[in-house]
């Protein structure tokens, strides 16, 4: 039968074709009309699992009644009936195998060849799967991102909100929106983790539908379950737990939340602060991406109120340090203003003592008594003299900042000093002093205050002063938004272990009776050029080697 | 002549000033601006020596008040004051005071006093006999 059908070629080609067939990879098979094999190859053996023996002349449906499958069938006798070619494959189960089937019609029957496709069916099934993963995979990153994104976008609107209930209504908001839920509320921790003292929750609801729910009654078995955990919790259908519906209360009529994600507001420190609660009336509304979302935020909610407590207590501080200061500077006032009228009203007293012993004096004079009475009377007069010097330095010390109203006027530093020098002359004239300076610049301020600095400065040189005539010089110059006044000068100088102390009110580093003066001089330097911003120190000194004061003015 | 002071020692060193100068005038004393008023009612000073810081009524008050009194008018008022002020001054010189004496520490000083009340009751004194 072989050769039957081989023998419609040529004798060497039906040889040649017959040899082609037999060694050909696919499988072939001619069966006749009543399915019956008429001829196998090699291959057709091996697929087959049998020799050819054990094939010819038996029907295909008989030995392989798993190939017997509608479509197969179908096909196969449609090539047989109508004589036209069909392909398809089919899944061997028996022998696990895919064959690609390729028909055609033989004037015997029917020619069939076989082909194993099963590790191509594998491997385009494989790449299916890893396609349809990969397609998973990609979905997964994507929603990931777009969490990520979310996250990321709400992370500086909660920052920049330093009001914390403000902060917490954006966080609601921002949740319930991205969750989709119908509530969201936060339980605000008042410092207990224990469920049963729900009382002490506070509670706020935002959202679209926030006014629904307003006034939720916290001590609803819900919370019970969501506030004391420590992780999140996420609910499908709480119909399932909760005995019977409404299982959310509301003073405004009871709506029922059967959904519910719930999550924990922990702060870096460990702290509970809260509970962000959301909840839907529908079933399966809040999903892992929901529940990623909402952990997320909690996180960044966490943050946010750190750094908005934070914020809160920098801004006490600052409102304290404010208001101390303005304490402060509310007592310096007052202080001046009582040490003007305390030196003010004490000069008045002083004044009665110191005339009314000179009355005395004069009423004592030429009578017996005079001699022993006289040292008495004096000693009166010098104190009370002494007394009204120190007043009066008070009272100047208290005006050098009392009466300081008014704008500052452009003052011309070289006419202020020789205004000073005129007053000065007297004394400038007695010691031969020589009084020098540089160009001195034009600044603003009050002249009153620069003649005083001059003043002051001028006549410690003249006082203060060695054998030889005084030589004094001054200069200015200007440094970083400052002019430097300096005042030097050829006097007996200080030593440097008192050089913080000459500036302090009524300190005095030489008796009365060396020189003269109640040390307040520099005090009030100082109180004029810290009014301004500025400050004056001893440049340098030493004793026997003169002195060099400096003080600094704001150059605006 | 009066002499309205509420510093007790401001008033006795203010007698013994003119005291000690050889007024021989009769000096009346009150120690507040209200007390003046009333002692004005029925006695027409020759010169009224008057402090500016008064309790009740100020002594710029008791100025005034005199300046619109028909009577008291022509008296010579010399402010004797502690205060200094540049403004105190101005006022007495606007209700037309005769002088205004700031209180010396220095009794020297404080005698020169009794020279302007003796220019002002000489320079009055002649012009009611002229």
């Amino acid at each position: 039968m072989a050769a039957d059908f081989a023998s419609r070629a040529t004798p060497i080609e039906g040889v040649r074709a017959l040899e082609i067939l037999e060694n050909t990879s696919d499988a072939v098979a001619l069966l006749d009309h009543a399915w019956r094999y008429l001829y196998v190859n090699r291959s057709a053996e091996t697929m087959a699992r049998m020799p050819r023996e054990r094939l010819l002349g038996q029907v295909f449906w008989d030995l392989f009644p798993a190939f017997d499958t509608p479509p197969a069938r179908e096909r196969l006798e449609h090539t047989l009936r109508d004589r036209t070619a069909t392909r398809f494959e089919e899944y061997y189960t028996p022998f696990d195998l895919w064959v690609e089937v390729n028909a055609y019609p033989a004037p015997e029957g029917i020619a069939l060849l076989l082909r194993d496709v099963t590790d191509q069916k594998r491997a385009e099934h494989g790449l299916h799967k890893s396609e349809e993963r990969y397609q998973r995979l990609l979905a997964r990153e994507q929603e990931g991102r777009k969490t990520a994104e979310l996250l990321n976008s709400i992370g500086p609107i909660l920052l920049a909100e330093l009001d914390p209930h403000k902060l917490i209504e954006s966080v609601i908001d921002v949740a319930t929106r991205a969750t989709g839920a119908e509530v969201g509320c936060f339980f605000r921790d008042a410092g207990t983790h224990h469920a049963e003292n729900l009382a002490e929750v506070q509670c706020a609801i935002t959202g679209a539908r926030g006014e629904t729910f307003s006034g939720i009654e916290a001590e609803n078995e819900i919370f019970r379950g969501t506030i004391g955990a420590s992780g999140v919790t996420r609910c499908g259908d709480l119909s399932k737990t909760a005995a019977e519906p409404p299982y959310f209360t509301a003073a405004s009529g009871r709506v029922p939340v059967r959904s519910i994600l719930a999550a924990p507001i922990v702060s870096r420190s460990g702290e509970m602060l809260g509970r962000l609660f959301f909840g839907h009336s529908g079933k399966d509304r809040f999903s892992r991406r929901h529940e990623s979302i909402v952990t997320g935020i909690a996180a960044q909610a966490a943050i946010a109120l750190d750094h908005a407590r934070l914020f809160e207590q920098a801004q006490w501080v600052q409102t304290e340090l404010k208001r101390s200061n303005e304490e402060l500077r509310r007592a310096n006032k007052d202080l001046e203003t009582f040490a003007y009228s305390a030196s003010h009203d004490l000069q008045e007293p002083l004044r009665n003592i110191s005339l009314s012993a000179q009355l005395l004096d004069r009423a004592l004079q030429g009578r017996d008594t005079a001699k022993e009475t006289e040292p008495f009377l004096e000693a009166i007069l010098n104190g009370a003299r002494r007394m009204e010097n120190l007043v009066r330095d008070l009272l100047a010390y208290a005006r050098a900042t009392q009466f300081n109203a008014g704008p500052y006027a452009d003052v011309d530093a070289n006419a202020t000093l020789a205004a000073v020098l005129l007053n000065l002359k007297s004394r400038i004239d007695q010691t031969g002093a020589q009084v020098t300076s540089g160009d001195l610049p034009v600044i603003s301020m009050h002249q009153v205050h620069l003649a005083q600095l001059f003043q002051n400065l001028i006549s410690n040189a003249l006082k203060y002063r060695r054998e030889e005539p005084p030589r004094i010089h001054l200069t200015a110059a200007r440094q970083q938004g400052w002019w430097v006044f300096s005042v030097a000068d050829n006097g007996i100088g200080i030593d440097p272990r008192y050089a913080s102390q000459v500036f302090g009110l009524f300190k005095r580093l030489h008796t009365r009776e060396e020189y003269p003066g109640s040390g307040i001089g520099l005090a009030i330097c100082q109180r004029i050029v810290e009014q301004y911003g500025g400050r004056i120190w001893l440049e340098r000194s030493a004793p026997g080697e003169g002195s060099v004061f400096s003080f600094s003015l704001p150059e605006r | 002549m009066l002499l309205v002071d509420d510093n007790r020692t401001d008033a006795l060193i203010i007698r013994e000033v003119l005291k000690s100068s050889g007024f021989e005038l009769e000096i009346r004393t009150v120690s507040d601006g209200a007390a003046a008023l009333e002692c004005l009612n029925d006695f027409i000073p020759a010169l009224i020596l008057l402090d500016l810081n008064l309790p009740k009524i100020s002594g710029l008050e008791v100025l005034r008040e005199i300046r619109q009194r028909d009577p008291l008018a022509g008296v010579p008022v010399v402010i004797v004051t502690s205060s200094n002020s540049a403004r105190d001054r101005q006022a007495a010189r606007e209700f037309n005071a005769a002088a205004y004496f700031c209180k010396p520490d220095n009794l020297a000083e404080f005698m020169s006093l009794a020279g302007i009340v003796g220019g002002i009751l000489g320079a009055a004194a002649e012009g009611e006999t002229s």
